[in-house]
């Protein structure tokens, strides 16, 4: 096979890889009786997973994803829409970078 | 409103509403493409090479470990690998969209899954927290980032190093902040904090332990969950 046609071969096996991983929780999840453990435990699920993807990040990342966290948040909190919130916080680390 | 709830909708009205919430995320997904197109043009992959991954794997991390193992002529079973394992956490969201798309015929539901990433899935779960019943905005929400992501890979690969480091402008902590924003509607209580705290410690332990591949959120999420199955209402 040429090369041109594994480079290609290559991008279509990530990406049936990638397609797996995004169809398969929801057919693994059929398998699964829903009893109230299961009930309870999806409605945590969502938390739990941002909070994952975040405490490392924020850990590895240092002040800038701190300050980019604490002032998205802080800014929605103060009932300002999700866009300036995200606006917001990006001018707050681009701000620090520029000064230190 | 609980996530059990079984009625669902599908509607043009909800593709619309799902492409306007994540404009912010169609223009960060540009930047983001645009960093992976200058790495793949550095890595000697074509134009529609580049784009061609990007629109058809659709999952910036993974590209970006693949741009960085890549050899020519590539290791087809390796990537593949590499892909799932980075891409693992999609399963665990997936398990999470199920009450919620259950209702749906398979080719509405797929299509959500198949467009679904890390911020329009966290986007879609705090609103439907709030009662959206319709989960065509996450088919809305993922196709703006979708031409975000693919429109940055060519603009990157072409331009290469033209273009100055998007960091100056703290485009690389797009993704945090946005994340960041989920957490008050997705927000327990503090009695109901536990499983928080214990997805967090979780996640930064496997993360320490396993810094390839996306295994912490998995960790992290499942025992998150499970802490708050146990735990009474």
């Amino acid at each position: 096979m040429s090369e041109d046609a594994l480079v290609w071969l290559s991008i279509l096996a990530m990406a049936v890889a990638t397609w797996v991983t995004r169809i398969s929780g929801f057919w693994l999840m059929g398998l699964v009786p829903e009893g109230g453990f299961v009930r309870r435990a999806l409605n945590h699920l969502p938390g739990a997973l941002v909070v994952s993807i975040l405490a490392p990040i924020v850990i590895d990342g240092g002040w800038a994803a701190a300050v980019a966290i604490a002032v998205a948040v802080a800014i929605l909190r103060a009932g300002i829409t999700a866009i300036f919130a995200l606006f917001g916080a990006l001018a707050a680390v681009a701000l620090i970078r520029l000064v230190v | 409103m609980k996530s059990d709830t079984p009625s669902v909708i599908f509607t043009w009205d909800g593709v619309r509403r799902g492409a306007r919430m994540c404009m912010p995320l169609a223009f960060a997904s540009f930047f983001g493409g645009l960093g992976f197109g200058i790495l793949a043009g550095d890595t000697g992959l074509s134009l529609a090479q580049a784009m061609g991954m990007s629109a058809l794997v659709f999952a910036g991390a993974s590209q970006m470990v693949a741009m960085d193992v890549w050899t020519f002529p590539p290791a087809v079973l390796g990537l593949a690998i590499a892909a799932f394992a980075i891409n693992i956490r999609h399963v665990v969201m997936g398990a999470a969209l199920r009450p919620w798309l259950r209702g749906l015929p398979l080719l509405r539901s797929h299509a959500a899954l198949l467009m679904m990433t890390d911020a329009n899935w966290a986007q879609a779960m705090a609103v439907r927290r709030k009662g959206e019943l319709d989960a065509a905005i996450l088919v809305g929400s993922g196709l703006v980032m979708w031409l975000g992501w693919v429109s940055g890979t060519g603009v990157g690969q072409a331009a290469g190093n033209l273009i100055a480091d998007p960091k100056t402008f703290g485009v690389d902590m797009i993704v945090p902040a946005f994340f960041a924003l989920t957490l008050p509607s997705l927000w327990p209580g503090v009695r109901h904090l536990h499983p928080w705290v214990v997805a967090a410690a979780v996640a930064v332990v496997v993360h320490a332990l396993l810094p390839h591949g996306t295994w912490h959120v998995v960790a992290g999420g499942l025992v998150g969950a499970a802490v708050g199955g146990l735990s009474r209402e």
